[in-house]
Parts: C-alpha cells; structure tokens; sequence
C-alpha cells in the first residue's frame, strides 16, 4: 500500500511540476502586447517547408529569398510597393533610368546624389561601384552564380564567368555613372538588371561560394542574423532615408514550419503570419467565415500549370492529337485539386500579369468539350504521363489520364519527385508522352514565358524547359523577332503569339495559372497589406497592425 | 570483452562502408540533376557543365566514391596533371550541400542534438508511463486499472505518431492553450528569442509524449508481461516464504529479473526510434536530422542524405554497442565471446 501511495505521489509531483514549468514559460512566451499604434513593433512569421537558399544576393532564387531581397536591396530601379499594376512599372530608385545609346546595346545609368536615399546600415554610401561591384562578384566563376545566365549578353561577362579575368569589359563605374555595354539590343534588358542579383553590394564583399550569411545592405531593413534551418531576423536600416515604408521595426522568422501548425499559429495569434499561406484544405473555410481580404488575401501569380504534349514523339507529333487533348482536359476538375480559390483557369500560357496578354478564349476552360475532341481525333494510342509526386499532383495525373481515356488514349501515370521530375522531363528523347508541369517568371517579360516554353533553338540534350520539344522554324523566327521588339509593340507581338500558338500548334495544354494565397493574425491591419506581383510574394515593407 | 569490442568496431567499419555504398548506388540510379540546383532553372548548358565540374559530378561514380571516402576519413586527395598526388590530412567531413552549398557536418551538428533531445527524453516518458502501468498491471491483473492499460496500449500501438502530435497540438496547444502547438527552442546557445532550459522543455512537452506513446504502449506489455512471468517464479516464492518484504520482493528478485530484456529493448527502440522520430519532427517542426533528410530527398541533395544516413548508422553502432556491454555487466551470466 505505502509503495503504491510513493509510486503515485511521485507521479503526481512530477505531473504538477511539468504544468508549472509550462505555466512560467507560457507566461514567458503568450501575451502579445496590444498595439494602439500601427507601426513600429515587431512581426513575427512562419517560413513552413523551406528555407531560403541563401540570402547573398549573387546566390538567393528562391521566391522567398527574394521576398527578403525586396526588403534590404537597394537597386538601380525597382518595382513600386504597390500592388499590380503599379506594381508592375519600374521606377528610379537609386539611379534615374539610364539613357540608351548606340542601338540599344549601351546602358548609362547615373547615380543619384543621395542614391535614392540608399545607404548602407554600416554607414557605407551605395556608389556606382556598389552596383558594378555586384555585377563582377556574380560573374566570378568561384561564386558559381545562377545570374550568370542573365548577364551573358553583357560584353565581356562570360570571359568573366570562363575565369579569364575579374572584371567585364562592358562594365564600368565612373564617378556616379554606371555603363553597362551589350552584345546586342535587348529590350528586356532592365527587367533583367533589376534582379535582386544585381542590387548594390558593400565594398570588399567577400568571394564566398556557400554565400555570405551577414553583410550589409542599403535598403529599408537590413539581415541582423540568419540560423540555416533555425531562424532569421530582419532589423531596421537606420541610414535609409529613402521613400519606401517601413512599419516594421523586426521581422523574426521561425523556419522550417509544419504548414498546418503554423496555420493553427496565425488564428491563434501567436505568430502574424506564414509566408507559405494556408494550406489549401483551410482556404475554403475561411472564404466561408467571411475573412477574405480581412485575414484571407488571394492574389494572381505570373506563373502558369501546364500538360507539355511531347511532340518530338508519334502520339503528340499530331497536332490535331494535341488540339482533341486541348478540347478534351478538364481544367475545372485540374485547379479543384489545388484547393479553393487556387487559380485561374485558362487556356493560354502567358499569364494575365504578364504584359501583353490577351484572353482570346480559344479552348474550354468550365467543362471539357468531349464532341469536339472527338472530332479532331480518333487515333487511339497509349501514352505515358509524368507527374510530381506532391498529393493535388497526383490526383492531377490522374484527372489527365480519364481524360485522355475519353478519347480513346490509354496512358500511364508515373509520378516522381520534384527535382527527378524536371530533370528527366527535361532530357531530350526521354521517353514520356505528357507532363504536368509548372513555371513562374524570374522577371516581367513575355520573353521568359513564351521563348522559354517554345523557342526550338533553345532545345539542348539536358535541362530544358519546352517539356513539349516544340521545334517549329517559323515560330522560332517569329519569337526571335518578338525579342528584338520594344514596348507596346513588343507586348502586342508576343500576345498574338500566345493566341496563335496555343490555337495552331497546341504544343502545350494550358490548365491554370495559380494564385497566392496569404492569411494574417487577427492583429494585421488588412488596409495594409500588398501583393508584389513580380516576386509573387507579399510585400512585407507595407505592413502594419490594427 | 577487449577482443570483443575490437571485433564489433570492426565490423561496424565494414557496415558503414555497405551504408555508404548503398546510398550512393540508390543516388546514382536516381535520374536527377544536382548541378540544376546550382545553376539555376534557365541555366545554359554551359553553366549546368560548370556547376557540374565545380560539384565534382563530372568525374566517374567510382571516382566520386573515393573521395568522398576520403573526406570521411579525414585523408584529401587529389592528382595534379594526371602525374602528381597531392594527399593531405584534415577534419573528417561529410562534404558540403548541394542545393545551400553549407558543410554537412555543420547540418547535422545543428540537427543531431534536436533529435537526440528528442528521442532520450522520449524514451525516458515512455519509461515513466510503462514502468509503473506494467508492474501495477501485473501485480492487479484483470482489474480496472489492468483493463485501462490494455486500452492504452491498442491505442498507442494502433495510432499512428503524426495522428496522435496533430491531435495533441490541436487539443494541447491550440484549442487549451497549455503548450506550443509547434517550434523548438536550443536549451543552451539559443539561436531566436525562444531559448533556455525552460523554453526548451515546454517546447519539448508535447513531441515527447508524441514519440513516447508508441513505445510506451509496447513496454507497459512487455513489462506486464515479464513482471507475471517472474512473479510466480521458484524463487520469488521462496524469498516470500523466508518472511522477506514484499517490496524487497519485488527490487531484488521480480524486477531485477523482469527489467533485464528491458534493457535490449531499450537500447534497440532508441536506434529504431532515431528513424521514427521523423514523423514526430515533421508535425512539430523539430529541426532534427528526420526532417533534414525529408527535406534533402526533394533535391535529392545527396550530401545530407548520405552525411544522414552515416551519422545515424554510427549512432545505432554505438547504441547497440553499448547495450551489449552493458547486459554483461547486468547480468553476470552474459559473457562477451
């Protein structure tokens, strides 16, 4: 008896001794002041299921590493804190744009006096070397940059990139004037330069392949300290004295979230948001409790969901194959996997965001027209779909291959992991039939659509993007004329092409073109919150509390 | 025992080499891309041929496995013009990232510590729960109490870890309030504002009984099952009969005797807990080395996966081990061939 009594009076002491530890530390950690003042506290955030890659700017590409970007980058031009499409216009910001000389292929931008308002947290004022400085660090073969793609019409960048030197040719800061000389006329030129690649670096930023993790930066907030896997924090810039708002004055970031408690976080106020959103089985519940754009914020991507028909194959080396698939997808049931409120349905591959677009309604996008797929044709034959491997994914195969079947193809489904997925998909002669896939812009031009998805010159054995393998002369010439276009007629020239490609060709099956979905602490002030529509992330700059 | 250990640290060698090799075969078979990661989306073949060069995959698998043995070992080498060796000592490393470019070694000296926080103090719950849900099961067997423990055990063998945290945070953390629905927080050298031995057990509250409710469930059996078998052993009897206590009974003989499988068990259940402990991870966003390595397979990122696997092998190595050792010393009948 007196053993049984110890056994539970041991129990019970620690039982009590737990609940008093957790009520100290939930007196520690609960209780969020209350604002009565809209700016100046800090924002805590959720990162779920990722990380950034890296926050140097020679190396960050993911969306979220670039939303960060926006935060601390000071640029030659930058995009507006507004949403679309002011959002969209590129304005000055520590240089006025530059003038363009000898046929396009010359840059000179001039340095502001006060650069914009731009400096360094550390004091350092942000020069025409700053930003020549970032340009050459990208370029160096030691930081293995993913921005050397974009600068290979620079004169004198891939000599650079080859190891054969330290500085382009075609790069030059003097005084408060920076001239970047091209190859050739490139009209997407700044929408390019204005990468978060390319914003101003401190002098002597060190060469460091892994990426730097603590350095300066010249923009409204600055990175105080980032924990790989762990956590990172946003402070505010003293020295900016620029125009861009700042009504944070932190921003902690816990990474590495499991969506669905983080989730359950935001409602509960303990943190303000998660910058993954909600996951898409809640979306629907809180459309119906009334909270869209009070917590519940959905914005349109400039990405787009596709089925890439392959047509270097016999089955979609069909064109009139390709069109009955076209007829036959059921886009409405494709974007019901996605969740509510998941995206736009649409037949054509250019996003509504980008310049240019043109909605010309060509395929169905509520039900699927079965009559006239049918009609187009009826061959038969069995094909072999490639998928990723995430659940609305598969369900999506799944939805392809019926559909198909309503056609008289027969087809298998194999479903791969990311990474495997593009890389195999990407493999010129691999033999697969269809493939789910998705691409969103890396900076505001039809070019890195459309060139992107459908340019046959750009077809190499490995790491492609045109998962269709659509190789067709007179497209190539005509996407290549679009490029060398400027402006409105630029914009026009690619919207037609949109149309006529997705109506003639059908290379691909456009299914829809996602959207952004963002859900905010009770204590978020939604009057607030903006949607940068060329990152498709929110703007952290603009927000503020009730 | 000397000749013992040497022959088990022997074979251990030889397991790690089987791991490795395995992994790197399974990698290799996988079609994927590391030099995409670098490179980017849009990368031009000549930038996926420098980002290849610079990850050392152009070289041949064979090639690939030397050095990375090599840098295991703590031995770099490399062949200047084909002609001159170059051979020198450093710290072992387990490479370096494909997608962040960050040392393996770093990654999982971050990430071992949350799983082992995890996974011992995990074990030390499910002893609580199991030592005295078993023995007073056994010493009242068929009554309530007994009836109650057997529904516990169905319901933690048959629930599976992710249901039971999802459960947990929802009820515990969200709708109650009493605990963190997730996160984690460093005991020592706290890296966010959350940090402490406090934050750290608070934090821990809920992954620990998560992990714990499985194993508990077991062993609440397994114990209840031993301490009736050793209660009506011979010489329990006749220590009751030579007028000795019943708690000393029960210290002496019953529990003496009943624990010893116990301590295999555990020993095992740990190392197997290390791979379960991915799940609880995942639920509670525990930065561990489970939610590393899922993590790592979207890449796939091959230096995580395999830093992973090699650490965690090594673990259950020594961990069992460790156990071996010390059943000898428990149990005198035990001797080390």
């Amino acid at each position: 008896m007196s053993r049984k009594v110890w056994l539970g009076v041991a129990m019970l002491a620690t039982g009590v001794t737990l609940l008093v530890a957790a009520g100290f530390a939930a007196g520690a950690t609960s209780g969020v002041k209350t604002a009565h003042s809209k700016t100046g506290l800090a924002m805590n955030l959720d990162m779920s299921n990722s990380d950034f890659d890296y926050l140097d700017p020679a190396l960050a590409y993911l969306n979220v590493s670039w939303q960060m970007r926006y935060l601390t980058d000071c640029k030659l031009l930058n995009y507006p804190d507004k949403p679309a499409p002011q959002g969209t216009v590129l304005q000055p910001e520590a240089a006025d744009f530059p003038v363009i000389s000898k046929g396009g292929t010359v840059y000179t931008f001039t340095i502001k006096s006060n650069a914009g308002g731009c400096k360094f947290n550390t004091g350092e004022a942000v020069t025409a070397q700053s930003f020549a400085d970032a340009i050459n660090r990208d370029l160096n073969p030691a930081m293995q940059s993913p921005a050397v793609q974009f600068l290979s019409d620079v004169v004198g960048a891939n000599d650079v990139a080859a190891g054969k030197g330290t500085t382009a040719s075609g790069v030059v800061a003097n005084g408060n004037k920076l001239t970047i000389t091209l190859t050739k006329p490139a009209a997407d030129f700044l929408g390019r330069i204005t990468m978060p690649f390319f914003a101003a670096i401190p002098h002597g930023m060190p060469i460091n392949s892994k990426g730097e993790t603590s350095f300066a930066s010249a923009g409204p907030y600055y990175l105080k300290n980032w924990t790989q896997g762990r956590s990172a924090e946003f402070d505010i810039n003293p020295n900016y004295k620029g125009t861009r708002p700042r009504n944070v004055s932190r921003f902690n970031i816990t990474i590495g979230t499991d969506q669905n408690q983080a989730f359950l976080q935001v409602k509960s106020g303990q943190i303000d948001d998660d910058l993954a959103g909600p996951p898409p089985a809640e979306k629907a519940g809180l459309l119906s409790a009334g909270l869209l754009k009070k917590q519940f914020f959905v914005s349109p991507l400039a990405s787009t969901t596709y089925v890439a028909l392959n047509t270097s194959r016999p089955l979609f080396g069909n064109v009139k194959a390709r069109q009955a698939v076209n007829f036959a997808v059921d886009r409405h049931a494709m974007l019901a996997q996605f969740g509510v409120l998941a995206g736009v349905r649409d037949d054509q591959f250019m996003a509504p965001a980008v310049p240019g677009y043109k909605n010309a309604n060509i395929y169905p996008t509520k039900a699927p027209n079965l009559t006239k797929a049918k009609s187009l044709y009826t061959g038969g034959g069995n094909a072999t779909i490639y998928i990723r491997n995430r659940g609305y994914q598969v369900a999506q195969g799944q939805i392809l291959q019926y559909n198909l079947q309503q056609i008289g193809i027969q087809s298998t489904v194999q479903p791969f992991t990311a990474g495997v997925f593009y890389t195999k998909a990407g493999t010129k002669g691999e033999p697969f039939d269809a493939a789910i896939g998705g691409w969103g812009w890396d900076y505001p031009d039809p070019y890195d659509f459309l060139n992107v998805f459908f340019d046959g010159n750009n077809i190499h054995d490995t790491n492609n993007n045109n998962l269709s393998y659509f190789n067709d002369p007179s497209i190539n010439k005509q996407l290549e004329k679009a490029a060398s276009l400027t402006g409105d007629t630029r914009y026009a020239a690619y919207g037609n092409l949109d149309i006529t490609i997705a109506k003639n060709y059908a290379p691909m099956a456009n299914l829809y073109h996602p959207t952004f979905a963002d859900f905010l602490a009770p204590r978020m002030d939604p009057s607030c919150y903006v949607f940068m529509p060329i990152y498709g992330v929110q703007d952290l700059a603009t927000e503020c509390f009730k | 025992m000397t000749r013992y250990i040497i022959r088990r640290i022997l074979w251990a060698g030889v397991l790690l080499i089987g791991v490795t090799v395995v992994t790197f075969v399974i990698f290799f078979l996988t079609p994927t891309d590391p030099a995409k990661l670098v490179a980017g989306k849009a990368a031009r073949p000549i930038d996926i041929a420098r980002a290849r060069h610079y990850l050392g995959m152009d070289k041949p698998v064979p090639y690939q496995y030397a050095k990375f043995l090599g840098r295991l070992t703590g031995v770099r080498w490399d062949r200047h013009h084909n002609t001159v060796w170059n051979i020198k000592f450093k710290w072992p490393s387990l490479g370096q990232s494909f997608a962040t470019r960050q040392d393996v070694n770093a990654i999982v000296g971050h990430a071992a510590p949350v799983t082992a926080s995890l996974v011992f103090g995990g074990a030390i719950v499910w002893m609580l729960i199991a030592l005295p849900l078993g023995i007073l099961s056994a010493l009242r067997p068929r009554s309530m109490l007994d009836r109650i423990t057997m529904i516990f055990v169905l319901i933690g063998i048959s629930a599976h870890p992710v249901w039971i945290g999802l459960i947990f945070s929802f009820i515990f953390g969200y709708k109650l309030g009493l605990t963190p629905i997730t996160g984690y927080c460093n005991a020592i050298n706290p890296v966010t504002s959350c940090g402490g031995p406090v934050q750290w057990a608070y934090h821990m509250i809920l992954p620990w009984f998560t992990f714990a409710l499985l194993f508990a469930a077991l062993y609440a059996r397994m114990i209840r099952a031993n301490v009736t078998e050793a209660l009506n052993e011979d010489y329990v009897r006749t220590a009751r009969a030579k007028g000795a206590p019943e708690w000393q009974v029960m210290r002496s003989h019953v529990l003496r005797n009943a624990l010893l499988p116990v301590v295999t068990m555990l020993g095992m259940d740990i190392s197997v807990g290390l791979g379960g402990a991915v799940f609880t991870e995942s639920v509670y966003s525990l930065p561990g080395l489970g939610h590393t390595l899922v993590q790592s397979l979207d890449g796939p990122d091959l230096p995580i996966m395999i830093g992973i696997v090699v650490f965690a092998t090594t673990c259950i190595i020594l961990i069992n081990l460790m156990v071996d050792l010390l059943y000898a010393v428990i149990d005198p009948r035990i001797r080390l061939a």
